[in-house]
């Protein structure tokens, strides 16, 4: 029991380096503008007041209670158009300063307001690279995000000690654990998966089909074994990517996984976005060093306490 | 270590156990409609941590695809694939179309759908939302040399300033 206890604290106050939320942060934002970018020349059909979905409609059907363009256009009175407009260069500004680490804790929390705004309307359109980013984008607002590799890291003498670092960076990499774990045993309950059915069908659909993949009915162990490893990656993620000797092979597992979903199923943002948030979430952890360039300047600039001097104020 | 800190590690853990619930299907386990499981549910929507994540599981169905015939004023007929500027905007599309398979929003999903193709053609007459599923052969079977097809599923006829019509 007392070796549990001790394990369970050395998890969370072991000092983790606070280049991981800086990356995290980052990667997000860079992430998210990108993808703003992508969808801009179809974003009025996918958010306008008469795209795809009327706002009447999707707000009628929407099962949250998050606002929508259509709740902000009709409570500030401002006509529908110039509300998306509105919205969408607030949430691309937010975005710029998140990057940047300018104000981070405002342009987290206006960033993740604005992706809400934004998913809540288009909710029929969005699947899972958009509850990643809200996720993520939630990161960002609510944890020290900004604490190094940003502009507020030069000019804040605001201490962060060590300890809430470590906090939030267990907390994305436990929501990690949490969702692979999850993801693994749902798709074991179903047959498809141990038979190789799953990847064979997400090949042939139309809506995936990127390559000629008809070779693999010659072949039918290879689908099948590609069912079989994404059950291993995922139901174990959560055991294996902490523990020393598997936790490489994990990581480089399960971003070979989102590769694959990008490269052969045509979901380039959804493969891009896992595999930057397991590169900096976990990718300190399983390659230490990875991120540690100039780490040293990073680490006693004002606005973290060193390490092993936070964990001398613990003990006091 | 301050009391706000220690308060951090309380709403951390809150956070991390909302997020296990929820993967468990909370959400499905019994009453919905009692105030904490909506406050829940708020909260959920906000910080993310209502999520089930059922990403291709158990496993895949037929896929749905909806085609459009647009009827011009003119007498002029036009089949219309709707697509993007980019992949990630057809992923969302389809997304839409997984929806017409529901039988209750099937009418009203047409419909907003036949109104987005009159933005797009104003022109027409009258547009047909016709749906229609892909059905993949197991690996053996295609194997053994059946190949997928596409099955008609159903239609909704929109004239303009007219009511719909439904063929299943």
């Amino acid at each position: 029991m007392k070796k549990i206890f001790s394990r369970i604290s050395n998890l969370f106050f072991t000092p983790s380096s606070p280049d991981t939320l800086a990356f995290f942060r980052i990667a997000v934002s860079a992430f998210a503008l990108v993808q703003l970018f992508v969808l801009l020349p179809d974003w009025m059909w996918l958010y306008g007041p008469k795209g795809l979905l009327p706002w009447q409609i999707s707000d009628a059907l929407s099962t949250t209670n998050t606002p929508s363009l259509f709740f902000i256009s009709t409570h500030l009175n401002i006509s529908a158009n110039t509300t998306v407009y509105i919205i969408t260069a607030v949430y691309f500004f937010s975005l710029t300063g998140l990057m940047i680490g300018f104000k981070t804790r405002l342009m987290g929390v206006s960033a993740w307001l604005m992706h809400i705004i934004l998913n809540t309307t288009g909710h029929f359109t969005a699947y899972g690279v958009e509850t990643f980013l809200h996720i993520a984008l939630f990161y960002c607002a609510v944890l020290p995000v900004g604490c190094c590799r940003s502009v507020d890291s030069y000019k804040k003498t605001n201490q962060i000690p060590s300890y809430l670092i470590t906090l939030s960076v267990r907390l994305i990499q436990l929501h990690l654990c949490i969702m692979y774990l999850s993801c693994g045993i749902e798709k074991s309950l179903g047959a498809q998966w141990w038979n190789g059915e799953a990847i064979w069908i997400a090949l042939q659909q139309d809506q995936f089909h990127q390559v000629n993949t008809g070779w693999m009915a010659q072949v039918p162990l290879v689908p099948k074994l590609l069912g079989w490893s994404t059950l291993l990656f995922e139901t174990f993620y959560p055991v294996a990517i902490f523990f020393t000797k598997t936790k490489k092979i994990w990581l480089i597992a399960i971003i070979s996984m989102h590769a694959f979903i990008a490269i052969f199923l045509g979901l380039q943002l959804f493969g891009a976005l896992m595999i930057l948030l397991n590169l900096t979430v976990f990718g300190n952890h399983c390659f230490p060093g990875m991120f540690s360039f100039n780490l040293k300047k990073s680490m006693t600039r004002p606005g973290i306490i060193k390490p092993n001097l936070s964990r001398q104020l613990i003990r006091l | 270590m301050p009391l706000k800190h220690k308060l951090y590690f309380v709403l951390a853990a809150v956070h991390m156990l909302m997020i296990a619930l929820y993967a468990t299907h909370f959400a499905d386990w019994g009453n919905t409609g009692n105030a904490a499981t909506k406050t829940l549910a708020t909260v959920g929507s906000y910080t993310g941590s209502n999520n089930i994540f059922s990403f291709f599981a158990p496993g895949l169905s037929d896929q749905p695809y909806v085609v459009y015939a647009v009827k011009f004023k003119d007498s002029t007929e036009k089949l219309i694939d709707l697509k993007g500027s980019s992949p990630d905007f057809t992923n969302r599309v389809n997304n839409i179309y997984g929806y017409l398979t529901l039988p209750e929003a099937r009418q009203v999903l047409s419909a907003s759908l036949a109104q987005s193709m009159l933005q797009r053609y104003p022109n027409a007459a009258k547009i047909r939302v016709a749906m229609v599923v892909q059905q993949i052969p197991d690996i053996y079977a295609y194997k053994n040399g059946e190949r997928n097809i596409w099955r008609f599923w159903f239609q909704n006829d929109f004239a303009v300033n007219t009511p719909a019509t439904t063929q299943q």
